[in-house]
This record gives C-alpha cells, structure tokens and sequence, in this order.
C-alpha cells in the first residue's frame, strides 16, 4: 500500500500543485494506535483537503512511483561514487562504463 | 519565628514525616546546602529496543519499550505518554534522543518533537536540500515545562526520505525519552 504523503503528491499534481511541505501545506500524522497517517492540518487554499476515496483513485500510481524512486535508489548505489565513475572511464574507457551502468539498468527496471 | 535545634528527625513506625501543612506556600532550604538526598523526582527514562518504521513525512508518535527508571509509574508504555501525578505540578526538564535512520542514505529532512497535551510544545529539526542523502541522523530535543497535575507529554518525529522506508533505530538506547520535575524551580 502507497504512503499517505506519495498519494498526496499525486493527488495535488493531478490538481496543478508541483510540490508540496509537508512541514507547512500538509500536515501528516500518526498516534501510532493502530488507525495509520492522517491528515491533520491541510493548508493549500488553492486545492480541497482530498476524501479518502480521491487519495484512493491514485494508489496504484503512488505505488509505481515508489518502487521506482526505490529502483532508482538501488542503481545509485551500484553506479558507486563519481570518483569510481571517472576512474573506471580513464582506466577502462567511456564504453566500459556505459556498459557496466546499462547492466545496472538493465537489472534494475522500473516499472 | 522559632528555632528547632536537633541532630536527627525520624519517623514513627508505620508513619511518614511531613513538612508544612495546608497553608504552606514555600519551603526554603539554606542556602550553604551543596548536597544530600533530595531528589528531581517523579522522573523518569524510557528507551526502545526494537526498530520503528516510520512513515514518510508523517509526524508519527515514537513508541518506546523499556523502562530504565519511572519513580513514580508515570510513565504509561501502552500509549507511550507521561501524565504528572497528582500533587507533582512544577517545573519539569524533558529530554528526547531519537535516531533517525534510512536503508538508502536518502534522508532529507528529520524533526524532533515534544508534545504537551496533545499539542506542539518544542522541536529541533535538521533539514538537508531536497538532494540531500544522509543515512543516519541524530535529533536532539530539550526542553523546561511547567506541567500542572494531569498534564501529558509524549514525543513525536518526522522523517522525510527519498524512497526509503525510515525508521527510529535503537542502538545502545538511541532513542530515548525522559523527564525530571526540577527543584526549586
């Protein structure tokens, strides 16, 4: 299940709203009783606090969008420092390196 | 004004001593006093010993496990809150250690905070460029409250990461909360 904060992003961007504070625009929160996030202070005059069902419609995209903001972390942390990059390139050559980062894409795919 | 003059004051078996009666508005000690038993109490430390994830951007109630000391079981760990007791209103020194932590190092943003009653009372906050990939954080609240008989506090945190599911960790009692009603305050 999406995060309430991903869902929200999807939700104002479907809306024309690009980003979001959610120290100040949004406030998240959770009592951890058992009942999860909620929406605690909505602060973006421009669009409507959403119902539970609005945030519903995108957990699909939310979902999608978080295992590939995940993808992308795990190929970051292959592709290693830019240091290691440059160094492979001057050692190896140009195409040692765009090999090596298409296999990393390669075993990595979005969604 | 009278002087009493002894060497020791006991009390009766099966009694307790008690200074001051209902009118009593003040007490003072001398002020050459430089030690001896009194004590910060009710005071109390908790700490976790198991991780907890936390959802991302979300100013989610940190739960602890352990008690390391709760003078007088104020401390409730089934909701996670400290109520004064009645008849301990006062000045009270709160304190809070969490350790903010990442899978990814793609932290950006990690808030403290102490709540009274349900409510804001103090933050401390660390806030990293939206680029930003820290793996692990310490945030570090303090803070003095006049708490009157009732009054709860708890402790609450906010993480905000890049993709990553964050989580309060808890090694060698890393994230920790405690409390002590401060004499003379």
């Amino acid at each position: 299940m999406a995060q309430l904060s991903t869902k929200i992003k999807k939700y104002l961007a479907d809306n024309g709203v690009s980003s979001v504070d959610f120290t100040t625009d949004v406030l998240l929160q959770d009592d951890s009783n058992g009942q999860g996030p909620y929406i605690k202070e909505w602060n973006i005059d421009s669009v409507a606090k959403p119902t539970a069902d609005q945030l519903n419609a995108f957990e699909a995209a939310a979902t999608t969008e978080e295992s590939n903001a995940q993808v992308v972390a795990t190929r970051k942390a292959l592709y290693g420092s830019i240091e290691s990059q440059i160094e492979n390139i001057i050692e190896n050559g140009l195409d040692a390196e765009i090999t090596r980062v298409n296999q990393i894409k390669a075993d990595n795919p979005k969604s | 004004m009278s002087t009493i003059k002894v060497n020791n004051i006991e009390n009766r078996t099966g009694s307790s001593i008690t200074i001051g009666g209902s009118s009593t508005t003040s007490l003072n000690l001398a002020s050459t006093i430089t030690g001896g038993t009194l004590t910060n109490t009710p005071a109390f430390e908790v700490y976790k010993n198991s991780n907890q994830l936390i959802t991302d951007n979300t100013v989610t109630k940190v739960t602890f496990d352990v008690e390391s000391f709760d003078t007088n079981s104020a401390f409730d760990l089934a909701n996670d809150r400290f109520t004064v007791p009645s008849g301990y209103a006062g000045k009270y020194y709160v304190y809070l250690r969490l350790d903010c932590d990442t899978t990814v190092y793609d932290m950006r943003k990690a808030w403290g905070y102490i709540y009274l009653n349900g409510s804001v009372y103090a933050n401390n906050r660390h806030n990293g460029h939206s680029t930003t990939n820290l793996d692990r954080l310490g945030i570090n609240v303090f803070t003095t409250i006049d708490l009157s008989a009732g009054d709860y506090v708890e402790a609450y945190v906010l993480i905000d990461t890049g993709s990553s599911q964050p989580q309060l960790s808890q090694d060698d009692k890393s994230t920790m909360f405690g409390a002590y009603r401060i004499i003379g305050a």
